[in-house]
Formats: C-alpha cells, structure tokens, sequence
C-alpha cells in the first residue's frame, strides 16, 4: 500500500468518526473527544495528526505536560 | 547509531544553544546522518553547520496562518499527515528531542525511533521521559522551575548530560553567511566604521523584565561615545524597532541604528565586526558567545549559571546581586536590573 493510499484510508475512517463532529462543533470538539481517550486506547496516525494540529493552532483545551 | 534526529523548534537563543550536542553527538557518531528538526522560523540559525547532515523545516507559522485563516481543512490535514508520515518513514535510531513542549513531544512519536531521549508521546497519547536522569532532572529544574536558583549547569551541558556526549571544545557554533558578511563589511565602510572603536548594544529580550533599562543604554552609550571616542551601533528584531529608537532618542551624538534590518546571520556579522557588545539574557548574548566578541551581558530575573554565556569567557555577567533575583518572573520595578548602574557597565566594558 502506498503513503497515499494509506492517507485515504485513514482520512475516510477519520472522517467516518469525527465527520459530524467537526460538523456540529468544529475542530475544538474533536480535540476534545480525542482528550477524553488519552491513556485510554491506541490512536491511529491521523488522530495522532490531529493532536499535532492542536498545537499548531495552540488551542490549550489540555493541562500542560505532566511527563511520567 | 547511524540515522540520528535532534528535536528543538524554538527560542532562537535556544536553538544555538543546542550547537555543542550537535557536536558532540558527531564527534561520538562520525559516520551517522544526523538530523534536525527545527521550526521554520529557526532554519537559518543552523545553516552551514558542519556537524548537520539534514535540516528539516516545520512550517509552524504557515500552517497556523492557513489553519485559522479559513485555508481549506482538508488539504492541510493532508499535509500535515504527509509531514508527519514523512518523518516516521525515516525510521531514526536515536532521537533526542531537547524541547519539553507538547508539539516536540507528539512529534517525537512520529519519529519512528528505535531509542529516544527526551519526552514522547506512546500511542495512546500518554507522555513519557525517555533516557537518563539528567533528562528528568532538565526537565524539573529549567523547564518546571524546581529549585532552579540552586542550578549549577548551564543548559548547553545539560543537553549534553541527557545525550551522553561530550563536545571537545564545547563551544556554541554560528556560521556567518558570505552574503552577510559582505554586507556588513560594505555598511561599515559607508560609515566611517572601519578602524574605530564599535561598541554594538542590543537592548531586546524576549520579555521585558530581563531588559536592562533604555535610559541606562542611552546614557551608557553618551559616555562611551564621549569619553572613549567609540562608535555605537544599535541592533535587535524587528518587533524590539520602537524601544530601540527611544535608545537612539536619548543618545546625544549620531549612532547607526540597524534594528529591524537585520537577518540572524547580519547581526551575527554586525557582532563579529565589533570591537565589543552589550546585551541582555537573549539570542543576542548565545550569538556573542558564538562569534566570539566580547562585552557585557546583563542578569536580573534569570540566572546566569543556566542560560549565561558559555564557551567563551570574555563576555562578563553583571549582577546587582538583589536577594530576590533569579525570581525567573520579573515585577514592575525591577531592581535587579535598575541596580545594575551605568558605572558598573562603563567600568567593566573598558576593562576588556
């Protein structure tokens, strides 16, 4: 499987979850869902993506670093 | 280890700062690709180093600008991905990220490392330290806070702790573009520069308590003009353009006032050319330390055994030695850096 066609699968699966969340609340309320999973589940390199968006924007919708 | 990637986007000052793990990290790996991964922003701070083989640029701006500007989602979401997968393809075996912020932290995941030291991201976004003690002891001290007054290492050694290299010498590195060179050379001769006494002041800092005051800058630069016949230029960023000019408004004789006109690699030029600068805890005083001019840097609110000059003695620490300072915070009067006087500065920068 190419980059690219890994890229599609994964924004088509991303899309499927969070489509209608970035709908109704935007970006901030998936990077608010995917805080609630932290620690909790593996996330995929597109959710992985989506935390690194987060920073870029630098909405703080999480504590600072607390590193274990 | 062959495929080496070092992680630090920001500050600039920082980014220097980073230069003797570069070299210490070649120096023990000859043979390895080693890479840095740096803030767009920070790029020409790294060009022509010698101990770089690649330097990958995080167009942070750029992708914050069209984010928030209504640039089109998905394309963005497309390359970031790109960019993240790009970075993950490349399988490092070592990868040793220096910044403790979140960004560097989700991007160490990326990285696709064999081992890590530093902080990284696991896969279910839990945050972890990776390495030796000095990584957690970095991270607790200069980037939390703890006990950091009681600090005895300079960050530059630190780094190199939490990397396990050693730079011979250890010294921070600055390459001077030819372009910039040239045109601080053509500047100097334009102004009557050449064979005079320069004495370059860069009153900036990225925060305001750890500025010594524009009117002692003024009146430092009235006495060194008058009663030793140099020549003052003034320096800084672009966004240091308006205190800079109050400076040059309470100096009573002709200065070159090159703030805001300068790339990082011109004022590192300007320095050079310099009989001797005078500088805050900032970029300025990591370049001074590079280019190797000496001068006077002034600590108030931060503390001088962190982040003061290293590798090269001949810039001197002043101090009020107020009790409070290093408060690594500021207040509205500033004693620590008011205490600071003009005497003090004229005596220890005519001793050079």
């Amino acid at each position: 499987m190419t980059s690219g066609e890994g890229m599609e699968k994964e924004l088509i699966r991303f899309w499927d979850t969070f489509g209608e969340v970035i709908k109704s609340e935007s970006l901030t309320g998936v990077f608010r869902r995917l805080h609630e999973d932290v620690g909790k589940r593996t996330f995929t390199d597109m959710e992985m993506v989506m935390f690194v968006m987060e920073e870029i924007i630098e909405l703080k919708s999480r504590a600072e670093n607390n590193y274990e | 280890m062959n495929n080496i990637l070092v992680i630090l986007m920001l500050a600039y000052g920082d980014v220097i700062r980073s230069t003797p793990v570069v070299k210490g990290l070649r120096q023990q790996y000859p043979q390895a690709k080693i890479t840095f991964l740096t803030d767009q922003a920070s790029v020409p701070l790294l060009h022509g180093n010698p101990h770089l083989n690649e330097v990958i640029s995080l167009p942070r701006l750029y992708w914050k600008k069209t984010l928030t500007g209504g640039g089109h989602l998905g394309d963005m979401v497309k390359e970031i991905y790109t960019f993240c997968m790009e970075l993950k393809s490349r399988q490092f075996d070592l990868v040793i990220n220096l910044q403790f912020n979140t960004l560097s932290t989700i991007l160490s995941y990326f990285s696709g490392f064999e081992k890590i030291i530093g902080p990284a991201w696991d896969t279910k976004g839990n945050s972890f330290l990776y390495g030796n003690e000095w990584v957690k002891y970095t991270w607790d001290c200069i980037f939390r806070g703890k006990n950091r007054a009681e600090n005895t290492y300079n960050l530059c050694d630190l780094w190199q702790k939490m990397a396990g290299v050693s730079a011979e010498p250890s010294e921070l590195f600055f390459y001077i573009s030819d372009l910039s060179v040239r045109r601080i050379e053509k500047m100097w001769k334009e102004n009557q520069l050449e064979n005079k006494t320069v004495v370059t002041m860069i009153p900036g800092a990225g925060w305001r308590a750890k500025r010594w005051p524009e009117d002692y800058y003024a009146l430092l630069a009235n006495r060194l003009m008058e009663e030793t016949g140099a020549s003052i230029v003034l320096c800084g960023a672009k966004e240091e353009t308006e205190p800079v000019k109050r400076v040059e408004s309470h100096i009573h004789h002709p200065v070159l006032n090159l703030c805001g006109k300068t790339s990082f690699h011109d004022m590192a030029a300007v320095m050079k050319k310099s009989s001797k600068i005078v500088v805050n805890d900032s970029m300025a005083l990591h370049l001074g330390c590079a280019v190797k001019t000496p001068g006077i840097v002034f600590f108030g609110p931060t503390s001088p055994k962190d982040s003061g000059p290293y590798g090269f003695d001949k810039i001197k620490v002043l101090q009020s030695g107020e009790t409070c300072s290093p408060c690594f915070g500021g207040c509205a009067d500033m004693p620590c850096m008011r205490n600071i006087t003009v005497d003090m500065a004229f005596e220890v920068l005519n001793s050079l």
